[in-house]
């Protein structure tokens, strides 16, 4: 069943943007691309060829293919299911550092097409990445003072609803803290605006800008898939513990979706922030999160 | 036990580190006016509702006294001050804004420590009032001293002020809202004062910069970078 | 049980062997006629080295220690023509000497109760001089640079952590003092320090645009992720309960050396070998390198990739090891420890972020885009025995991915293996499933279809040139620029001259030099010339001053004499 869950949710990832930007679509009063238009997109782009820039290497070449492979291992990695199968063993660091493995390859590949603006991109992503780290372990680290368990399914899931309750702030403080960084690791808004596609604005798809046919399907999928995750551990987080199986998988999905349009409606009605401004914003969050960290200590 | 007090509190500390690192006047005007409506309203949600029945008139009226002057009228007066002296929109910090976040930070660790250290939790009503208190009041104190504006150091008051009544609210419920009243009546004065002082000035030397301000004192000997700022008259 | 004479002799031997291979080749042209000075001072290095981890007692470990430090300092100073090697000489020199000195101290004082903290403070400057603990690490990013590519790997990977080889013998004798307090002060000492170099020396190595300080400052860097498992070990081994945690971050940070060792090796190997074939180091002026030097591009990555510790390669394992333990510090909840643990997650997530950014860009100067100069433009691969050499280390680095699992597992006697074996299959899975989806991709693509080569997406200018590539300095401006304040990177902005209507020259240079020596260093020398300075009164060439001088100290002898 867990298998079946990381397949649903492997399936289900293209969905959830298109719940995005339907919203999206809703509030500017369009119809809209449709629910399923990054499934047919991507079908469409796997039976192209794969253009190359002229002095490119082997690391351009494998470097999608490689960021989606640690994408989908670490979706087999998440506790869809609330626990068991290899999230029980792992701890949460793993998860994080598989999706950092992943990015490298992307950077990697953005540098080696020698773009300036591929080179601006991946300039940015490296920074940003590397400053939400501090946020992304603070939370880690308030998880696992609050649940006692190291494990990835243990950190996420530990918290009975009776502490939940008396933890509810702490945990409301960390879950903004994560939410900056999952806003940021999928480039939305206010962070980064994804309707300036392939601009100069941009932090990821800068890197995009030469690579082509399946590996653009590869790198599309694989932005779909991390959204997915960081909207799962910041649902599962957030939320107390309601027993294991399809149960949970499905209030998750739920969630996720929910999560996705919430998302929608914050890119319709906010404005990007000031590009510079970002890591103030970002160090603004990762002192929120340590204040989720004093608050429990504390109490 | 989580009660909706303490949500307010989280959002308290929130608001302090948005007012440490907000670099627009009118955000942190807003900022500040937040405070006040939590800070008035405070005292009901306090309100020991299951053995205490239904609070006497007095909260009631102290409620509303507090939420309206610290959340509608001081900030209106603020924004009005504002729009009237025409400064330029923008907090000038002498401290940076990332350091004065940091800074708040590491009061509101002070704070926790204080709060465990004093032991009053038993007669508090909320757990977090105390810390959070202090960190308010530090926040109040370093918006005094970190910013350039004339303005801001109302504003900083203004924090102070917060604090110093959510440390009332906190800790005696009864006794503290009276005492607390006639703080207000202080700050409010004091705020209205500055307010209408900062319009004075504005309009005589067209600067509320407390750099500048600084001339205004026989020092200026002492400041010799300042000799090219021409106050005009 | 794997004895501490067998991980820290490990790394001498094995980077010792692909240093000197690589050697063969390394010195070529007209440096071949000092080739007998290289070799006598490189195995006399060795062989101090091995004799610094088997020897028996205090003196004959003074004694290795000094011959070490002297016969290193003849490798750095093997191109001594040059002025900016013999200052790294020297500064090298300084270095050792005053850590030799304060470890002779911490030999005289480390048995007595009430010298037993000086003696500790004596032992961390000593061995941190040599591990680089901050501010100690100056030497590092003067003395890497400047030493042949081969000494400098064998310096970096095998050396270095002889410090924490002296550490741990230090605290076997360390008598003077309680058990539980001596690990206590060791370990807030190491993770302090530990947490101040990772997170400093990879902040330094980012603006680097010299290839070989970027990897001094990265070992830093990793020197400091290693004191921080020793440390929170140290934190454990206080608390009895704790005992399996305790070998689990030991395991991690003993692993982390010997896979540092091996990465590093070959980095720094990687290193020479651009240096032989295009005559520069400046990351500015490579880059497309990986089409001209493949092996050494393709060895250069996978080494990079496993040193920025990211799955699936060795050094993720080790340091997933120390994650573990400090998670399991938070865990306990007790005040002191959820520090530590918060402290030690902290860095090694910075770390590792500022890692990634950092080999990104080393792997991108060096090796990807088009080449920015006419000498990368012209390099070639090397001799085939040089990326041999690091081929070999690059095997003991992949072999090093089961063998962290099983050696942290020996370590701990099972605790936590589970946890880690998972995590290296699922390294393995991660692999895997990148090459099942370059199978994907290959088939996706319509059959037949020649993958076209087009030129890059150039915004509308017309034949863009490598010049305007981003350059390795460029890419990590923003970083640099966030953490100025503590960088303090120098910029020369060298302005068009002439007619400012076509703008032709125009160039901005940016330095980063170490903040340790303009900051503390420096003056703190400065002060002490000045002091010495007045020693001069004394030394004026009079005769009749010396005879003066000679008479006093007879005096005072003699009145010491009758009194006592």
């Amino acid at each position: 069943m867990n298998i079946l869950c990381i397949i649903l949710a492997a399936v289900m990832a293209p969905l959830f943007i298109g719940i995005v930007n339907q919203t999206k679509a809703f509030f500017a009063g369009r119809r809209g691309p449709g629910m399923f238009r990054l499934y047919v997109d991507i079908c469409k782009l796997l039976r192209k060829s794969c253009p190359r820039p002229r002095h490119s290497t082997w690391l351009f070449d494998i470097a999608q293919s490689a960021s989606l492979a640690a994408v989908i291992a670490a979706t087999a990695v998440f506790p869809w299911t609330g626990g068991g199968g290899l999230s029980s063993f792992i701890p949460a660091a793993v998860f994080f550092y598989l999706l950092a493995a992943g990015r490298f390859f992307t950077v990697i590949g953005a540098l080696d097409a020698g773009s300036a603006f591929e080179g601006m991109g991946a300039s940015r992503e490296v920074q940003f990445s590397a400053l939400v780290e501090p946020i992304i372990f603070t939370v880690l680290g308030f998880l696992v003072l609050l649940t006692g368990d190291i494990s990835l399914s243990g950190a996420l899931s530990g918290i009975a609803p009776e502490s939940w309750k008396a933890n509810v702030i702490a945990l409301v403080l960390a879950f903004i803290a994560f939410l900056a960084v999952f806003l940021l690791e999928n480039c939305r808004v206010p962070f980064d605006d994804p309707e300036t596609h392939l601009e100069l604005t941009m932090i990821h798809e800068a890197m995009l800008l030469d690579v082509g046919g399946p590996d653009l399907a590869f790198a599309l999928y694989g932005a779909a898939l991390k959204f997915e995750l960081l909207a799962a551990f910041l649902v599962m987080m957030f939320m107390p513990c309601f027993g294991q199986g399809w149960k949970h998988a499905a209030v998750m999905f739920i969630a996720i979706a929910l999560l996705s349009a919430v998302t929608g409606v914050v890119e319709s009605v906010m404005a990007r922030f000031r590009f510079l401004k970002t890591p103030h914003t970002l160090m603004g969050a990762a002192l929120v999160a340590a204040l989720a960290v004093l608050i429990h200590v504390c109490f | 036990m989580l009660t909706i007090s303490e949500i307010a509190m989280a959002l308290f500390l929130i608001a302090d580190l948005a007012l440490a690192g907000a670099s627009r006047l009118k955000y942190a005007i807003s900022l500040v006016a937040v405070q006040g409506w939590i800070v008035g309203t405070l005292p009901v949600f306090l309100w020991d509702w299951q053995s205490g029945g239904c609070p006497g008139a007095r909260i009631w009226i102290i409620a509303l006294v507090n939420s309206l002057v610290k959340g509608a009228a001081l900030p209106m007066l603020l924004n009005y001050a504002v729009r009237k002296a025409r400064t330029r929109r923008e907090l000038e910090p002498i401290v940076s804004f990332q350091i004065s976040r940091i800074v708040v930070f590491l009061m509101a660790v002070g704070g926790f420590a204080v709060g465990r250290l004093l032991h009053i939790h038993e007669t508090t009503a909320s757990e977090l009032a105390v810390p959070v208190a202090f960190t308010t009041m530090g926040t109040g104190c370093l918006l005094i001293c970190a910013r350039k504006k004339a303005i801001t150091q109302v504003l900083g008051f203004l924090v102070l002020e917060n604090g110093i009544s959510l440390f009332g609210a906190g800790i005696l419920l009864e006794y503290g809202l009276v005492v607390e009243l006639g703080i207000l009546l202080d700050v409010f004065a004091l705020v209205f004062i500055l307010g209408i002082a900062i319009f004075q000035i504005n309009r005589t030397f067209a600067s509320t910069d407390t750099d500048r301000l600084n001339r205004l004192g026989d020092t200026h000997l002492m400041h010799p970078h300042h000799k090219h700022d021409h106050v005009h008259d | 049980m794997l004895s501490t004479e067998t991980i820290f002799c490990t790394p001498v031997i094995a980077v010792g062997l692909a240093a000197a291979v690589h050697a063969t080749a390394y010195i070529h042209g007209e440096a071949r006629r000092h080739l007998p000075r290289f070799w006598f001072f490189f195995v006399s290095t060795v062989a101090a080295m091995v004799a610094v981890v088997f020897a028996d007692g205090k003196l004959p470990f003074l004694l290795a220690w000094e011959a070490m430090g002297l016969a290193s300092a003849g490798l750095v100073a093997f191109e001594s023509k040059e002025k900016s090697v013999r200052k790294a000489t020297w500064i090298y020199l300084l270095a050792c000497h005053a850590g030799a000195c304060a470890l002779m101290l911490a030999g005289v004082l480390m048995d007595r109760p009430e010298t037993a903290i000086a003696a500790f403070a004596c032992a961390t400057i000593g061995f941190g001089l040599k591990i680089g603990f901050p501010p100690f690490h100056s030497w590092l990013p003067e003395a890497h640079p400047a030493a042949p590519a081969p000494a400098s790997a064998m310096m970096s990977g095998a050396m270095i952590p002889l410090g924490f080889c002296g550490f741990i013998r230090f605290f076997h004798l360390w008598s003077g003092i309680e058990p539980a307090n001596a690990a206590m002060i060791c370990g807030w000492t190491f993770l302090v320090l530990g947490a101040i170099g990772s997170v400093g020396g990879i902040l330094f190595a980012l603006p680097q645009a010299n290839l070989k300080r970027l990897l001094a400052f990265s070992s830093v860097e990793n020197m400091g992720v290693i004191a921080m498992g020793l440390g929170l070990a140290f934190l454990f081994a206080w608390q009895k309960t704790a005992e399996p945690i305790a070998k689990l971050c030991w395991g991690g940070a003993l692993a982390h050396i010997l896979n540092h060792a091996f990465l590093k090796g070959s980095l720094f190997l990687a290193a020479g070998s651009v240096l032989r074939q295009t005559g520069t180091l400046d990351q500015d002026r490579l880059g497309g390198l990986m089409r001209r030097m493949p092996f050494t591009g393709t060895l250069f990555t996978v080494n990079a990739f496993g040193l920025a510790g990211l799955p699936p390669l060795n050094g993720f394992i080790g340091e997933l090891a120390i994650y573990i333990g400090a998670f399991c510090a938070i865990r306990t909840g007790e005040p002191m420890l959820v520090g530590a643990g918060f402290l030690a997650a902290l860095s090694l997530s910075l770390t590792g972020g500022f890692a990634l950014a950092a080999y990104a860009k080393a792997i991108g100067g060096t090796f990807l885009g088009e080449p920015r100069s006419q000498a990368a433009a012209q390099a070639v691969e090397t001799p085939r025995r040089m990326w041999v050499a690091q081929l070999v280390l690059t095997c003991l680095s992949i072999a090093m991915i089961p063998g962290t699992v099983l050696f942290i597992n020996r370590m701990t006697g099972g605790f936590a293996t589970d946890i880690l074996t998972v995590a290296a299959a699922l390294g393995c899975a991660f692999a895997t499933l990148a090459a099942a989806l370059l199978l994907l991709r290959r088939f996706a693509c319509p059959r037949g279809a020649e993958k076209p080569r087009l030129p890059v997406w150039d915004c509308g200018y017309d034949s863009p040139t490598p010049r305007m590539a981003y350059t390795a300095t460029a890419f990590t401006q923003p970083l640099a620029d966030l953490f100025r304040p503590l960088l303090r990177t120098r910029r020369h902005v060298l302005t068009f001259k002439g007619d400012p209507a076509s703008p032709s020259d125009a160039a901005i240079v940016t330095e980063t030099d170490d903040v340790a020596i303009g900051g503390l260093w420096r003056p703190f020398f400065h002060k002490i010339a000045r002091v010495f300075q007045q020693a001069h009164l004394l030394q004026n060439g009079s005769l009749h001053l010396y005879i003066l001088i000679i008479l006093i100290a007879v005096l005072a002898l003699l009145v010491f004499a009758l009194v006592s």
